[in-house]
């Protein structure tokens, strides 16, 4: 019953998506507001309809209502309550009514944003997210519906893929969806304003506000998935170059580019073609993610990998694509730059290497994950594109990168005199030098290891430099202390510095990343009391524990850590026996003792007999340096990107000021 | 003296047998001894990295990362060929002769699949020649008058203003 209601609501949400549609490009051409308020009514009705059947399906899970196939075949009874809950987006249907639900989210956030300016731009803004929701429920309702029921009702559900069982699992997909529906909206208003020709500064206001947000959760998410591969996967890493994950990075590299060339526009009033470019490019890169994650393409370690709604992905990222061509090509004459430019050495130089070389990395992104398809389409050899093949590639961008975010913010708009360029860059510049002199003189001889430190130094010191500036300048006109001029020159300015302390977390990852150069591991097979050794630390097997828990057996191993003779803790990695399941799937829980320094990172792969048959465990050891960076370079540019987009009283003054109207002025009545 | 001659004569072809017998078993033994050379976890890994793990649930990890148990048994056959005294390469030359040239990590640079390594520098190239055809355009355009096109964005918000024109008096 409850099943069917879900059904029902799905399909109801899937008409009032489809009238919104409608409506709102007949009230974008007409401006009649009774068709504007319609079209709202419609929207809000279909996020409440999305939220509805959300709540059935979550209720299916809760109860365990094995009759609903999907409910059977990703859940069981002894799952934890809270897995349940998140089981729900653990497979297809379920996160592709998720996805539906938090597009349904943002369309209804987005109309309320707009309220105080209805008209062309807003409808027609509404008219795309709409399309997108009707294509999304459509292809739900049609072929992959998740409340189809089952002829009898099984004993027991088949479970939740031991993976996912894992806190991070839990939050990943909303996280990454968040990012990937998120860029609807601008786009939305980005062809919205092409559309209704009113090409002013209020679209591009509105969609680098709203490109922040998706920005921000597309970059977590992928943090977050890093992290559930680190803990759960158990190879010691946390990035594998997946094509899953390399699909969710393009949008998130040409989002990158946008947000720092877009600047050029607000302040110039250039590059408004390529603005938009950048904005279509991003959208289209995010359908074509779940494309590929959900076509079986390529290859890869995700479970949605086979489906029939492939080629309906494929035909959705066309549509896009011409869609977006057409409208750009035949705009192009409304969208002339004003041009005011002196010299290359100025931000606006800056900028545009910046776009190059996201616009490049994701190219070379995209270009390795395909290129297994093309060689062999040409070819016929099937050939393979993995972890050293990005690397090669992407190591020099990715340096380039960040040796471009300590020159960037030190370039002045226009032109940048060389007594300038001296001035601000000597002291950064000597911290650079050092930060790459001292390793190499410790003996490191890996040459992007030692670029990657010397960069991370001047970046650093380009950034520390920006804050002690203002705040000396700060704190000389209003006599405030230093740390409170620091903190108030933030809060004045928070796009400014919130977008420095985002580069200080940028170069806290690339810290991180670096010390993948040193990574070291050992595999060891130790009976009771025997130790082996891997850098600094000797390990000691003291037993293994046994404990039969609801889903799986426990199999706990315990090693001594000693470094230099001293007991420095105990850990236990873990072998998880999901008992129950017909496959007795195994899982690894690793052991991480982390510091600022390294990981000590230990894996049981397993159990065996000796020829003399004495018993011995498996362990995998690897010494991680620098991983807890990555991790804090997270939070920090959490903290970055939250000053960022922190409300500021001075922007919604101005936005009344630009836009000047009053509220439904626009609007015909 | 005759028993001991016959000695003698005995004992020549028994001296030569017994020396064949010492050269044929240190033969055999310095064989098994190369059959059974120790191979280092750094020798395997410096082979294992070239090679991809073609399991279906790994994203096509190197040999020397993947822990799944389908990339511990191709371990273990690199572990063997380097024990038989096999050279990288001919390690590399088997797995190809068995699995294709899927099995390598990276495309091979060479024929169609030099494209795979160097459209990326191409592109970084391409997109370098059209900033700086881009900018020679902007450098020739008549420049806009600045009142025309300033909008009140924040870069221009008369705190910062004020703040760079404090920044500037006291570098000054």
């Amino acid at each position: 019953m409850l099943a069917q209601l879900g059904n029902f609501v799905l399909w109801l949400a899937l008409a009032t998506s489809a009238y919104a549609f409608i409506a709102a490009i007949i009230s974008g051409r007409t401006k009649r507001l009774d068709l504007t308020q319609s079209t709202e009514r419609a929207v809000y009705a279909t996020f409440a309809l999305c939220l509805v059947a959300m709540g059935v399906l979550e209720y299916l899970f809760l109860t365990d209502s094995f009759n609903v196939h999907y409910v059977a075949t990703h859940s069981s009874r002894d799952l934890a309550t809270g897995y349940k809950f998140t089981a729900m987006w653990s497979g297809m249907q379920g996160s592709l009514l998720l996805w539906a639900f938090i597009l349904s989210g943002f369309n209804f956030f987005a109309i309320l944003n707009t309220r105080a300016h209805r008209g062309s731009l807003a409808s027609y803004a509404t008219a795309i997210m709409a399309f997108t929701q009707v294509f999304f429920l459509g292809l739900i309702g049609v072929h992959e519906n998740p409340f189809i029921e089952l002829n009898f009702t099984p004993e027991d559900g088949q479970g939740m893929n031991p993976l996912l069982v894992h806190p991070a699992m839990a939050i990943h997909p909303p996280m990454l969806y968040l990012g990937y529906v998120g860029f609807i909206i601008p786009y939305a208003f980005a062809m919205a304003a092409l559309l209704s020709k009113k090409l002013d500064e209020e679209w591009i206001r509105t969609t680098r506000r709203w490109t922040l947000f998706p920005w921000f959760f597309l970059g977590t998410g992928q943090l977050l998935g890093g992290k559930w591969a680190y803990v759960v996967l158990g190879w010691g890493g946390y990035w594998g170059w997946d094509p899953v994950e390399n699909a969710a990075l393009l949008p998130w590299l040409t989002g990158t580019a946008f947000l720092h060339s877009v600047m050029i526009q607000e302040k110039k009033g250039m590059l408004k073609v390529w603005n938009m470019a950048l904005v279509a490019i991003t959208f289209t890169l995010c359908i074509y993610g779940t494309f590929l994650t959900r076509s079986g393409v390529v290859s890869s370690v995700h479970a949605f990998a086979q489906s029939p709604i492939g080629p309906w992905f494929g035909a959705f990222v066309v549509v896009i694509v011409i869609f977006s061509c057409i409208l750009l090509y035949t705009r192009l004459d409304m969208l002339k730059s004003k041009t005011h430019y002196e010299s290359p050495i100025s931000r606006e130089g800056g900028f545009l290497l910046n776009n190059v070389l996201f616009l490049t990395a994701t190219f070379a992104v995209f270009w390795g994950v395909m290129f297994p398809v093309i060689s062999e389409a040409v070819t016929g050899d099937k050939i393979t594109v993995s972890a050293p093949y990005f690397n090669a590639v992407m190591v020099p961008i990715g340096l380039l990168l960040l040796l471009l975010t300590g020159i960037g913010p030190l370039l002045a708009w226009r032109k940048t005199s060389s007594s300038s360029l001296k001035k601000h860059f000597a002291y950064p510049a000597l911290l650079g030098l050092i930060c790459g002199i001292v390793p190499a003189a410790l003996g490191i001889r890996d040459v992007y290891a030692l670029m990657s430190f010397a960069f991370s130094g001047f970046v650093t010191g380009t950034i520390f430099s920006e804050f002690h500036r203002g705040a000396l300048a700060r704190g000389s006109s209003s006599g405030e202390s230093y740390v409170t001029a620091v903190i108030n020159l933030t809060l004045r300015n928070k796009r400014r510095y919130g977008g420095y302390v985002v580069h200080f977390g940028i170069v806290l990852l690339f810290i991180g990343f670096t010390g993948n150069a040193f990574n070291q591991d050992i595999e060891a097979e130790l009976a009771y009391q025997e130790s082996a050794t891997i850098g600094p630390y000797t390990l000691t097997y003291e037993g293994v524990t046994e404990e039969v828990k609801p889903l799986t057996v426990d199999l706990t191993t315990q090693l001594g850590v000693y470094k230099g003779g001293e007991r420095l803790g105990t850990m236990w990695p873990q072998q998880k026996v999901y008992y129950k399941r017909q496959d007795q799937q195994r899982t690894t829980e690793v052991s991480i003792r982390s510091n600022l320094r390294e990981d000590l990172y230990v894996l049981c792969q397993g159990f065996d007999k000796r020829a003399d048959g004495q018993e011995v465990a498996l362990f995998h050891v690897y010494v991680n340096p620098l991983v807890i960076w990555v991790w804090i370079g997270a939070w920090v540019i959490t903290i970055g990107t939250v000053i960022t987009m922190l409300p500021d009283p001075k922007d919604k003054a101005r936005r009344r000021r630009v836009v000047g109207l009053p509220k439904e002025q626009e609007v015909v009545a | 003296m005759t028993r001991k001659k016959e000695k003698r004569k005995k004992g020549q072809p028994i001296s030569l047998s017994f020396f064949c017998f010492l050269f044929l078993a240190f033969c055999l033994l310095s064989s098994i001894s190369i059959s059974a050379k120790e191979v280092t976890k750094a020798q395997r890994d410096e082979v294992g990295k070239e090679l991809a793990c073609l399991c279906d649930t790994c994203p096509r990890r190197p040999l020397d990362e993947c822990t799944c148990g389908y990339a511990q048994k191709q371990q273990a056959r690199i572990d063997a060929l380097l024990a038989q005294g096999n050279t990288k390469q001919q390690v590399i030359d088997a797995f190809i002769a068995d699995y294709g040239k899927r099995v390598l990590s990276k495309p091979p640079a060479e024929g169609f699949n030099l494209l795979a390594w160097l459209m990326p520098p191409m592109v970084l190239i391409f997109g370098f020649f059209i900033v700086r055809s881009v900018l020679r355009t902007w450098s020739h355009a008549k420049p806009a008058p600045v009142a025309a096109t300033a909008q009140p964005t924040q870069e221009t918000d008369p705190y910062l203003d004020r703040l760079e024109q404090e920044l500037r008096e006291r570098e000054s």
